[in-house]
């Protein structure tokens, strides 16, 4: 019985998560564009009529491919940028430490409901508009704070004398870095990697700002485009929602392999 | 230490040519000057638009139209951050209940000194007021929209023509089946709860003035009458959602429903059902008098192509543009013409809505009109769903709303 | 040379430069005033000569340059050099009689004229004749009266309080340099740098004759402008002249370089494209907009909001309300995500569990669909009449509950929902969380005969510290200000009780336009969080690697 306790809940946790995305499911499966209020979340109709008229469009895999590199791009620039802050921040005593800390926190306190205005402005006097690149510069802004903080606080649990017996060895700070943090480091890369994955794949509302054609649109602003006024082709936003997910649990699933693996078999700790 | 290198080369020059990647294509250079649209538009409203531009650009050899769909909610954020940078479009379709705001912050163009009037006269008064703002014209109409009475033909074979009659009919309706019910609506919007609000004798506000008058006896008369049919008569279902509606009414379990265009879309592969004008309320006399909203074309005052976008404007609003934009994308276009064509009448559903055109209130254009909105709605929910006071409640949103 | 006779020896100079040059702008000021008047009334007067003489062309003309700008309406009507007039638009509109009557003033002054446009052209109408015209437009309703208007200069915005700031630094750095006040000459540094962004800014773009329609048009007035440019020039001002100090204090290259250029992009990033956005939304809190443009008022949304203006201060819509329930908001989802993602980890960090790999992908998924949809989905879930948890609960016996007519309903629904969205990021910041702590103290904890609560309590916990604590931190941040929920399921009902600080914010900018009012609530959200972030600073700082990872446990 001790055996099955966790399946157990693990079970009725994994069954409350998937429950009412079993709704989204059920709603891209219809051939109807109405939004689904019935009880049962199991799917009425199985219908790919939705999935076609979302794939037949050349427009939709370029917004796709649009999605794929503005995302990679912010994490690859967020985590690189936010591995060398926290290592600084983790290593280094420098006037200006703590209080850098906090601004990274407090910059994240600012409500964003009133900034699009002043932000689109600043984005085009650096002639970014309509550009991936500046939705890059933006997201990546956005998702480096909790970035530094997390791989600091984990910078802060490795033990200094690895470094130190390397620098005896001749080691310099890049060799440092790249050789022996960073790879001690994966659990916590991985974190920060989906976290701004996440933040970038998901954004819409600047996205839609900012660009100004349709073939430089990203997912969600597809996505969205099919709520309107008044009404809401749920249909085809369900079948939008299942594809913009499916890319996130590809990413996960390759991750969960550095989130879990590693450090605790090896002793490289201690 | 070089293999990482190499590694972490590689994915910055990959990122860096997907970037690349993603900026718009180079287009070869173009000779003709462009006209840039944005819009809102899905299905088969986009098709006819993409169809109106490429005729539009094949009469005019020098203009090329470029269309830019915008999601419906990012598009007035958009406008707003784009237009006075002199990076927004030439030209954008729009609801009309943001003119005056636009008009006052300097967005919009006035087109007043550019259209005649006998070419003014080929819309529908109401609509042409929709688009005046101190004294001009910003916008060219395309379409109108305003509630009107849908019904289950099956539940309720003719159409109601007084409160009465409408109360009568749903009450059998139900009382033949308890899983139905009678009418629904958003109970708690203003949009939706203004037919009855005019028909009692009521207003939003007093013509121009800066008061609100929704806390009048006749408003609180209008909000007693629909809680009424909520708890006397238990003929409106608890919370009535537009989801919950839709379904209701598409699963036969619904008589009346209170809704506009749009929700023809909702009913795809449905049928047995009929539209009518809004009855007359009994207690009055008065016909219940909708919001109109009219949907146009408005241009740009930092547009690069002046006049070629009121060019297009104009193609898309002449009466050949209306007749196609009716035919194949179902809009009410608001060209009088074409109300008056046979296949205009042959269509019941179009007919209906032109019968209703004769009694609405055109939705206010003045940036006064969003501040009513949300203490309206709250004012609703407290009277119509929680049971409050109804002259208390508006008076509280009346409050609210004065400056 | 000392500190104290640099701060000397450089500031007073610097601030009574300052001084003049605002006196100077007032002065330069007043002077264009009158310049300006006198250009425009010459200006339109030329103008209607052009468009009269111009014949039936004239009317297409007159439409087609309204509203342009200066240079171009120049170069088009021979207009020549207007000095003063660069900041112009004029604008050509057709009037009725009402309208009319609001332009008489501007017509009086000169700085209008008032024109009689038909087919066959343009006439220019004396200030006596257009009265009579506007109100008999013609028969044939072919003609219309028009009036060629010049805008008002705005005026250089060097508000007064730009020279009492530089007042302001000269007190600061009397007190620190002959009163010796331990202010390490930050305080006359910060007020120097304030004055000169107050002063230096605007007057450079009026200089420089910077066409006012390139510089911020969405915001209107000169004066916001200013103001905005003013508070971004004095971040950066004091930024600068401490690295001007602090190069000549030092000698050679600084031992903390590297740290610098590790952290430097990050931050610059950061300064620029999240501080200058929020700089403007203060500015803005301290005006309002009215027709298209922002008129100063000063600290009176402050005022409102803090009283509470127009309600009960325990009131929904009241801010210490809303303050409230935000708070409980914040710390209930806060908890559950917490413990929900971390009991769960623990579960998935068992290395005899099987299937673990598929647990972890299909508990992530709440966090990878889209909000909107799945927001919505939980909504109709909670709908009275037809939602499942109705349903269920009518399974079980109990009472169908109207989620949405009640707080504690309306917000149980909101927790429902928010801790779906967001357990699964706390599942997966635990999880790597967990892979810090080596595994052999738990099997020497096993040795010493510990219980799996007793590991739990001595090992895990404090361990975990350093890497939970960031994501709890922000995680609380990011919960106060999480708008989607809230507005998707209960939309702040009943009657806006569930409503939070930042949905209130949202309300009140796009459903009333009232952005200054929502600017000022926005800071104050901001400020609130400010103080909390003070306050919980001590969790946060974790200065030294914790000693027990040496392996110092056993």
């Amino acid at each position: 019985m001790r055996r099955l306790l966790p399946h157990l809940v693990l079970l009725v946790a994994t069954v409350v998560a998937l429950f009412p995305v079993a709704w989204v499911v059920k709603m891209a499966l219809r051939s109807s564009q109405t939004f689904s209020t019935s009880l049962s979340p199991w799917p009425d109709e199985v219908s790919l009529v939705q999935f076609e008229t979302l794939f037949a469009d050349p427009v939709f895999w370029r917004q796709v491919l649009n999605s794929v590199v503005v995302a990679s791009a912010t994490t690859a620039v967020g985590v690189f940028l936010a591995c060398t802050a926290a290592y600084a921040f983790s290593r280094y005593r420098f006037p200006g430490r703590r209080a850098g800390l906090q601004v990274l926190l407090v910059t994240q306190m600012f409500p964003g409901t009133l900034m699009m205005i002043p932000l689109y402005r600043l984005i085009e006097s650096m002639g970014l508009l309509d550009r991936a690149l500046g939705l890059v510069l933006v997201y990546s802004t956005t998702a480096i704070p909790f970035c530094v903080w997390q791989l600091k606080g984990w910078f802060d649990t490795l033990p200094k004398e690895l470094e130190e017996s390397a620098i005896m060895d001749g080691a310099g700070p890049l060799t440092l870095f790249w050789r022996i943090i960073l790879p001690l480091s994966r659990p916590a890369i991985a974190v920060t990697a989906l976290f701004s994955f996440m933040t970038a794949w998901n954004e819409y509302v600047l996205a839609a700002t900012f660009m100004g054609d349709e073939r430089a649109y990203t997912l969600p602003v597809r996505v969205q485009s099919y709520v309107g006024a008044y009404t809401t082709e749920w249909g085809l936003f369900a079948a939008g929602a299942v594809v913009v997910s499916l890319p996130v649990m590809a990413l996960f699933f390759v991750l969960q392999r550095h989130l879990v693996g590693g450090l605790t078999a090896g002793g490289v700790k201690g | 230490m070089i293999r990482r290198v190499a590694h972490a080369l590689a994915l910055l020059g990959a990122a860096l040519g997907g970037l690349g990647a993603c900026a718009p294509d180079a287009r070869p250079a173009d000779p003709r000057r462009e006209v840039v649209l944005w819009h809102s538009y899905r299905g088969a409203e986009r098709d006819t638009l993409e169809s109106l531009a490429a005729q539009f650009e094949r009469g005019r050899t020098d203009l090329r139209v470029r269309l830019l769909p915008v999601p419906y909610d990012a598009l007035p954020d958009k406008l707003t951050a784009a237009v006075p940078r002199g990076n927004g479009p030439d030209l954008f379709v729009f609801a009309h209940d943001r003119v005056g705001d636009w008009a006052d912050a300097e967005l919009l163009e006035p087109l007043g000194l550019r259209v005649a009037p006998r070419d003014a006269d080929r819309f529908a008064r109401a609509t042409l007021d929709a688009l005046s703002h101190g004294d001009e014209l910003w916008g060219l109409p395309l379409a109108f929209k305003c509630l009107a009475l849908y019904r289950n033909t099956g539940l309720a074979p003719e159409a109601p023509a007084t409160t009465n009659a409408l109360i009568a009919a749903a009450g059998v309706a139900r009382s033949r089946d308890a899983s139905v019910w009678g009418v629904a609506w958003e109970l708690d919007s203003l949009y939706f709860h203004a037919p009855w609000l005019h028909g009692f004798g009521g207003a939003v506000y007093a013509g121009d003035a800066d008061a609100p008058a929704f806390d009048s006896p006749a408003g609180a008369r209008s909000v007693d009458f629909v809680r009424s049919l909520v708890s006397a008569r238990a003929l409106v279902p608890p919370e009535p959602t537009s989801a919950l509606t839709t379904s209701l009414f598409r699963d036969g379990k619904l008589a009346f429903v209170v809704s506009g265009p749009w929700f023809r879309g909702e009913l795809e592969g449905v049928s047995g059902w009929a539209v009518s004008p809004l009855p007359v309320v009994s207690e009055t006399g008065r016909a219940a008098a909708p919001f109109l909203g009219v949907e146009a074309v408005l241009v740009s005052r930092r547009a690069r192509e002046k006049d070629a976008a009121f060019e297009l404007a104009r193609f898309l609003t002449d009466d050949a543009a209306a007749t196609m934009r009716f035919a194949e994308a179902g809009q009410l276009v608001a060209n009088v013409s074409v109300h008056a064509t046979s296949d205009f009448q042959a269509d019941a559903f179009a007919r209906a809505f032109a019968q209703q055109v004769e009694h609405t209130v055109p939705l206010s254009n003045r940036p006064h009109m969003r501040r009513v909105w949300t203490p309206v709605k709250d004012a609703l929910g407290a009277a119509i769903v929680r049971g409050e006071d109804a002259a208390t409640a508006l008076g509280r949103a009346a409050q609210a709303v004065r400056p | 040379m000392t500190r104290q006779a640099a701060r000397v020896g450089l500031i007073a100079p610097f601030i009574a430069v300052l001084f003049a040059a605002a006196l100077g702008a007032l002065a330069l000021q007043r002077y264009s005033a009158e310049r300006h008047r006198a250009t425009a009334t010459a200006f339109v007067t030329h103008l209607a000569q052009w468009y009269a003489e111009q014949g039936p062309a004239g009317s297409q003309a007159l439409a087609r340059d309204s509203r342009v700008r200066f240079a171009a309406i120049a170069t088009r009507t021979q207009a020549g050099a207007y000095p003063y007039l660069h900041d112009l638009r004029f604008t050509a509109h057709t009037v009725d009689a009402r309208a009319g009557e609001a332009l008489w003033p501007i017509l009086e002054d000169d700085r209008a004229v008032a024109l009689a446009v038909t087919r066959s052209g343009v006439t220019h109408l004396p200030n006596g004749a257009w009265r009579a015209a506007v109100r008999a437009p013609g028969s044939d309703g072919e003609r219309s009266v028009a009036v060629i208007e010049t805008q008002p200069l705005s005026p250089i915005a060097v508000p007064w309080w730009g020279l009492a700031a530089s007042c302001l630094a000269a007190f600061a750095l009397w007190l620190d340099v002959v009163r010796r006040w331990p202010g390490r000459g930050a305080a006359p540094l910060l007020a120097a740098a304030l004055s000169a962004g107050a002063i230096l800014t605007p007057l450079g773009m009026r200089l420089l004759a910077v066409d006012a329609t390139e510089v911020g048009t969405t915001l209107g007035s000169a004066d916001l402008r200013g103001a905005a440019l003013m508070l971004a020039a004095a971040v950066a001002a004091p930024l600068t002249l401490l690295g001007v100090l602090a190069a000549r204090r030092g000698s050679g290259p600084s031992p903390h370089r590297w740290a610098y250029a590790y952290i430097a992009p990050a931050m610059v990033g950061l300064g620029v494209l999240v501080v200058v956005p929020f700089i403007f939304g203060v500015v803005m809190s301290f005006h309002e907009r009215a027709g298209g443009d922002w008129r100063w008022v000063g600290a009176s949304h402050y005022v409102d909001i803090l009283a509470a203006t127009g309600r009960r201060l325990w009131e929904p819509m009241s801010f210490y309300f809303t303050l409230a329930v935000t708070v409980l908001w914040t710390l209930v989802n806060v908890a559950l995500h917490a413990s929900i993602g971390l009991a769960l980890a623990l579960l998935l960090a068992r290395p005899t569990l099987r299937f673990k790999a598929v647990y972890r992908v299909l508990l992530i998924v709440p966090w990878a669909v889209p909000s909107y949809i799945t927001a919505l989905v939980w909504k109709g879930m909670f709908n009275q009449q037809y939602g499942l948890v109705n349903h269920l609960l009518g399974v079980l016996g109990l009472a169908p509950v109207s989620w949405f007519a009640s707080f504690w309903a309306a917000f149980a629904a909101n927790v429902t929902t928010n801790t779906w969205l967001g357990f699964p990021f706390m599942l997966v910041v635990s999880l790597g969380a967990l892979q810090s702590i080596p595994a052999d103290l738990y099997e020497a904890a096993e040795v010493d005969g510990a219980t799996r609560w007793q590991q739990f309590r001595h090992i895990t916990l404090p361990l975990l510290r350093p890497a939970l604590v960031p994501a709890l931190l922000l995680g609380s941040v990011w919960t106060f200000n999480m708008f989607n929920v809230i507005y998707l399921v209960s939309g702040g009902q009943p009657g806006h009780a569930t409503d939070i600080l930042v949905t209130e914010a949202y309300r009140l900018a796009f459903e009333q336009d009232r952005y200054g009012y929502a600017a000022a609530w926005s800071v104050l959200i901001f400020v609130v969080l400010l103080a909390w972030g003070f306050v919980t600073r001590r969790a946060g700082e974790d200065d030294e690697p914790s000693p027990a990872a040496g392996g110092g446990a056993h």
